[in-house]
């Protein structure tokens, strides 16, 4: 068992130090394309946190991204602030956001609490469309660092990878506390979780909380690196499917899945785009679908039982009864 | 299964491998310039986005088919790489990464829609790479002194340019203005910009006045203007309200030397409902399948009109016109460059003045393209293009209701 611990530590230690280097020896564009990946393995993860862990499927996560992404704006654009404290303001501001929503919003259950917070999301646009400071619909600029083009993709690649690294670390920590049992236990049941005294609401609202707090992060990384932001794309509710099929795809409720997920989905679609320019949309649904239909526990689910064999196929489907 | 599996990854590594050889082969054959370009092919935009791809195809086909672009003493043929947006604007500016650092491209066509060529914009800027662009037309994409970018859709500001140029030949030019606009924000733009020009131009604004979109009673605005005697009033707004403007100022017997109206006059209804009302009457556009410019690809507009519509089986429109003009007025500075620096062709894009079938191509120093909007009357019933060279001669002044 120790052994076994021990291999899986220096496992993710070598993925980290091939994953630190990959800048080193690619041009700009991979460097950006790596950095979409991991905001996406980062906001996939942070869905995982309520999605997966907790069981309540968010539809509107992409609010704390929105929010992330002009608190960033506003604080760097009108009141001439450093990147870094916009940063940590994006990420403290989406958590406090996601406890006052989170306090009437997840009383809601199933699909009440889908459609909740997929209705904060699309109010917030309207919000941020009509403010002043936010420059309406029009959109805000951001300063734009000032440094040679490859060190400025160095820098958000490295802030991406050092905010991975810190959400999969809490969400470990978390996830042998007491309060990722508490998650799991309302995940399997939460009238009897809360009948042998877990406090429920306090659990969901932590969830809640550090997913607008890591994907408030990727907000803030992600506005400075576009240097304009619009209302539109930033609140958009692709935004919010796209983690929930990574987080799906690689695996919900593990550690590791969403990671994955963001992973291969992104090397997907940008390979199916590569070569069919019109169909590539429908390719990607398909394989989304098989995926789906074949291992419903995620590819993520695949590699922990070593099993790429039909009958693996075949017994998931059984299973499920598709 | 184990084995179809396999057979279908190895069929997909080929298929990639071909794919990628092949790219390589064809561009050592003759000498290509690349412009590339990240558009919506598919997702919200993808409507807007295609027109500016058949205009883009069609003026590079016509460009090699002419013989090409003329570098030295060297020929190049335009070839344009194409990526699909997804009309998400972190797609398109990484896609635009893609082409500059990956694909080479040598110089970039824009996107559609505003909120997309801004992050897209500020990608060429950071590797200053000229981009011209005819699907964005907010001011705010010139506002930060890019200077990469130029955009050949007029601002908001310039729609009533030339019609106030063209008061200053006649005589005796008029000398008040009155203007009047709808609350939103694309004609308070509109109004903000005219006010600006007529005063620039030495005219008086005697009136500047809001009104609710979709209002109907015009009477008060209407008899204070008649108080003041305004020489021209100029409307910026809505059919509904331009038709209501019209009537009242009949009914009111308010005759100022000239009425033009944003938005209207174009419109058959307009026509129809008003009969005899409408005569005289003027109206602006950028670009309608009605005009006639001098090209450079083309022949004239009415040339370029007629082989469009037999390409592509439909009516062209100020969108295909302006994606024309981007990829004429890149071919125009890099032959005036004499280089394919990007540093030398952004200049000579700068210092662009060209006649296309869009009109004429100059800048201003921000990258967006100077007015071109031009001067629709209403005559005989039916609406001509009056100035800059128009088929017909503006009628002037508006003679009174009574006196009809």
């Amino acid at each position: 068992m120790r052994n076994h611990l021990l291999r899986n530590y220096l496992l993710c230690g070598v993925a980290l130090l091939a994953l630190t280097l990959v800048p080193l020896f690619c041009n700009n564009f991979i460097i950006r394309f790596a950095t979409d990946i991991l905001m996406f393995a980062i906001m996939a993860s942070a869905w995982n946190l309520i999605g997966g862990y907790t069981g309540y499927a968010s539809f509107g996560n992409v609010v704390f991204f929105g929010i992330g992404a002009y608190v960033t704006a506003v604080l760097m654009e009108k009141a001439g602030l450093n990147f870094f404290i916009a940063f940590l303001s994006a990420g403290m501001g989406a958590a406090l956001f996601a406890i006052l929503i989170g306090l009437p919003v997840l009383r809601l259950r199933g699909h009440y609490f889908a459609i909740a917070t997929l209705g904060v999301a699309e109010a917030m646009k309207a919000l941020v469309q009509n403010l002043e400071i936010t420059e309406g619909n029009s959109g805000i600029y951001l300063p734009m660092m000032d440094l040679a083009v490859r060190k400025q993709y160095y820098f958000f690649f490295y802030m991406m990878l050092g905010t991975l690294v810190l959400t999969l670390i809490v969400t470990y920590i978390l996830l042998n506390a007491k309060l990722g049992y508490s998650l799991i236990a309302i995940r399997e049941d939460e009238d009897a979780a809360n009948s042998v005294g877990i406090n429920t609401t306090y659990a969901k609202t932590m969830a809640f909380a550090l997913s607008g707090l890591f994907t408030g992060f990727c907000g803030s990384i992600y506005a400075y690196q576009q240097a304009f932001i619009k209302p539109g794309p930033a609140f958009t509710v692709h935004t919010t499917v796209k983690m929930i099929v990574m987080a799906v795809f690689g695996g919900m409720g593990k550690l590791f899945g969403p990671l994955l997920g963001a992973f291969s989905i992104e090397i997907i679609s940008e390979f199916l785009s590569n070569y069919f320019l019109l169909a590539h949309t429908l390719f990607f649904g398909v394989v989304v679908i098989l995926a789906i239909v074949f291992t419903p526990k995620g590819i993520i689910d695949m590699i922990i039982q070593k099993r790429f064999g039909l009958a693996y196929f075949l017994e998931n489907i059984r299973e499920h009864r598709v | 299964m184990k084995g179809l599996v396999r057979t279908a990854l190895i069929g997909l590594i080929a298929l990639g491998l071909v794919a990628s050889l092949e790219l390589p082969a064809n561009a050592a054959a003759t000498k290509v310039i690349k412009l590339g370009c990240a558009i919506s092919f598919t997702g919200g935009k993808s409507r807007s986005g295609k027109l500016y791809r058949d205009a883009y195809d069609m003026a590079v086909e016509q460009v090699n088919k002419k013989g090409g672009v003329k570098v030295g003493s060297d020929t190049y043929m335009f070839k344009i790489v194409y990526y699909d947006d997804k009309s998400d604007p972190t797609e398109s500016s990484r896609l635009v990464e893609k082409l500059i650092t990956q694909d080479k491209v040598n110089f970039l066509l824009g996107p559609y829609s505003s909120g997309i060529t801004i992050p897209d914009s500020l990608v060429a800027q950071r590797y200053e790479i000229p981009m011209i662009e005819g699907g964005g037309a907010s001011g705010k994409i010139f506002s930060r002194g890019n200077k990469y970018i130029f955009g050949t859709l007029p601002p908001a500001g310039q729609y009533f340019k030339s019609t106030l140029e063209m008061l200053k030949t006649f005589t005796p030019a008029p000398k008040t203005v009155a203007i009047l606009y709808s609350d939103d924000k694309f004609d308070l733009s509109v109004a903000k910009g005219t006010k600006a020009l007529a005063e620039q131009m030495g005219m008086k604004v005697v009136l500047y006045e809001k009104y609710a979109e979709g209002a109907t009673d015009f009477n008060s605005i209407l008899t204070k203007l008649k108080a003041m005697k305004a020489d021209v009033m100029l409307v910026a707004g809505h059919t509904e309200e331009s038709l209501n403007v019209t009537q009242q100022a009949k009914e009111l017997n308010v005759c100022p030397k000239l009425i033009s109206m944003t938005v209207g006059p174009s419109e058959a209804d307009f026509r129809k409902s008003l009969g005899k009302d409408a005569e005289y009457i003027f109206g602006v556009a950028s670009w309608s399948t009605q005009m006639n410019f001098k090209g450079y690809l083309f022949k004239d507009t009415q040339e370029f009109v007629k082989l469009f519509k037999a390409k592509f089986g439909y009516d062209p429109d100020y969108h295909n016109a302006s994606g024309i003009a981007d990829v004429a007025v890149f071919k125009d500075a890099i032959e005036r460059a004499g280089s394919l620096n990007p540093e030398k062709v952004r200049d000579a894009i700068a210092a662009t003045s060209l006649a296309t079938i869009y009109g004429h191509v100059e800048f201003n120093p921000n990258g967006q393209i100077k007015g071109t909007s031009v001067v629709l009357q209403i005559q005989g019933g039916k609406i001509y293009q009056v100035y800059p060279e128009g088929t017909k001669k503006p009628r002037y002044p508006f003679p009174c209701w009574k006196e009809r």
